[in-house]
């Protein structure tokens, strides 16, 4: 076994970050908010751009879905989580957090299942129009939905 | 070791001079991340697109909170907060490392664990989510572990003892003998005859 050392850092961070300046706890979190709705229409036009892509390129009526390495659907998708804070409410991040778990297993299983990816992709397209307008009941059962999809797919899936 | 204390709304948290360095690939998400942190009051942000990029600054700079994408083409965050915590520069190598992640199955929350991340947060991020991590990283007082295999804040911040039938490594760990049974344990009669006294006919 190799040599252990073990001991205390005394970060800047903590020197400096609770004192008795800077800002209160709500106004960070005021600022920051109002920092990201300056940048709230280019993060939804990322979110139509990758579901555009992803349409293309692995929607029921892509030509040559089959050929396309699922990898990149899993870059669209994850790329949809990153931004989806401009759509708060809509349920498109736990989608997309669905597909990429469904695009995972399918990876690691080589057992890809088209119609498990399109209901996937229908349920981010219904989500993006009407997400923020359906009842947060509706909205937990379309994505439980998801879930149930891959579980029965693949089996039950590890939480974090 | 103590935990996190609430960060409460009227707390006051000052952090226009740390430096920060902002890794991910998406530049959307980049910018995500800056607006967050610039919203906190951070004056000093430094942004990169990849891990690489990020190395160079690394070396060139101090910085005082990493906060990276896991998922990125080529090295990843892991493998970025892994250089810090091993190769980078001692100015570096035991800063503050958030990874911030989309997918966050288990296995991947684990694996930032083990290359020397201080909290993993799953994105889309919020200001309120970041802030509060930044804040228990600012109070956190675990020891760094250095060896060999790991390098980064210990890992066993939870109080659940040493392993079954070891000793344990901790030099304020119960000895194992401590605690082990001197004789059989107590029926729920005997247990009742000591705790719940009854009215006896004399």
């Amino acid at each position: 076994m190799s040599q252990v050392r073990k001991f205390k850092v005394h970060s800047r961070l903590s020197r400096l970050a609770l004192g008795r300046g800077g800002v209160t706890v709500v106004e960070a979190l005021q600022q920051a908010s109002a920092a990201l709705e300056e940048i709230r229409p280019p993060c939804i036009a990322m979110v139509d751009e990758c579901l555009a892509e992803i349409d293309q390129r692995f929607g029921p009526m892509a030509p040559n879905r089959a050929n396309e390495p699922l990898a990149d659907l899993y870059s669209l998708s994850s790329c949809i989580i990153d931004v989806s804070g401009a759509l708060p409410n809509s349920g498109m991040d736990q989608a997309a957090n669905a597909l990429c778990e469904l695009v995972d297993l399918t990876i690691s299983s080589e057992r890809v299942g088209w119609v498990a990816f399109d209901v996937h992709i229908r349920a981010l397209h219904l989500l993006r129009s009407h997400g923020a307008s359906l009842s947060e009941e509706r909205r937990r059962a379309v994505i439980s939905g998801l879930r149930e999809v891959v579980v029965k797919r693949f089996g039950p899936v590890e939480a974090a | 070791m103590s935990g996190p204390k609430a960060m409460l709304a009227s707390q006051k948290i000052d952090l226009e001079r740390i430096h920060f360095l902002l890794v991910d690939d998406n530049v959307q998400s980049l910018d995500i991340m800056s607006q967050v942190v610039a919203g906190f009051g951070v004056r000093s942000i430094v942004k990169c697109t990849s891990a690489a990029e990020a190395r160079a600054t690394l070396l060139k700079n101090t910085m005082d909170f990493l906060l990276t994408d896991a998922q990125m083409p080529g090295e990843s965050g892991y493998d970025l907060t892994h250089w810090v915590r091993h190769e980078g520069p001692e100015t570096n190598r035991y800063m503050p490392i958030v990874v911030v992640t989309g997918h966050t199955p288990r296995s991947h929350v684990m694996r930032a664990r083990d290359c020397g991340a201080h909290f993993v947060v799953a994105k889309p991020l919020t200001p309120k989510v970041l802030l509060e991590r930044i804040f228990w990283t600012a109070q956190d007082d675990r020891k760094y572990i250095e060896c060999d295999e790991y390098c980064g804040p210990d890992r066993r911040f939870q109080r659940l003892g040493p392993p079954v039938g070891t000793e344990g490594r901790r030099s304020d760990d119960l000895s194992g003998a401590l605690g082990d049974p001197a004789e059989p344990n107590m029926s729920q009669d005997d247990i009742n005859a000591l705790m719940k006294p009854a009215k006896v006919a004399l």
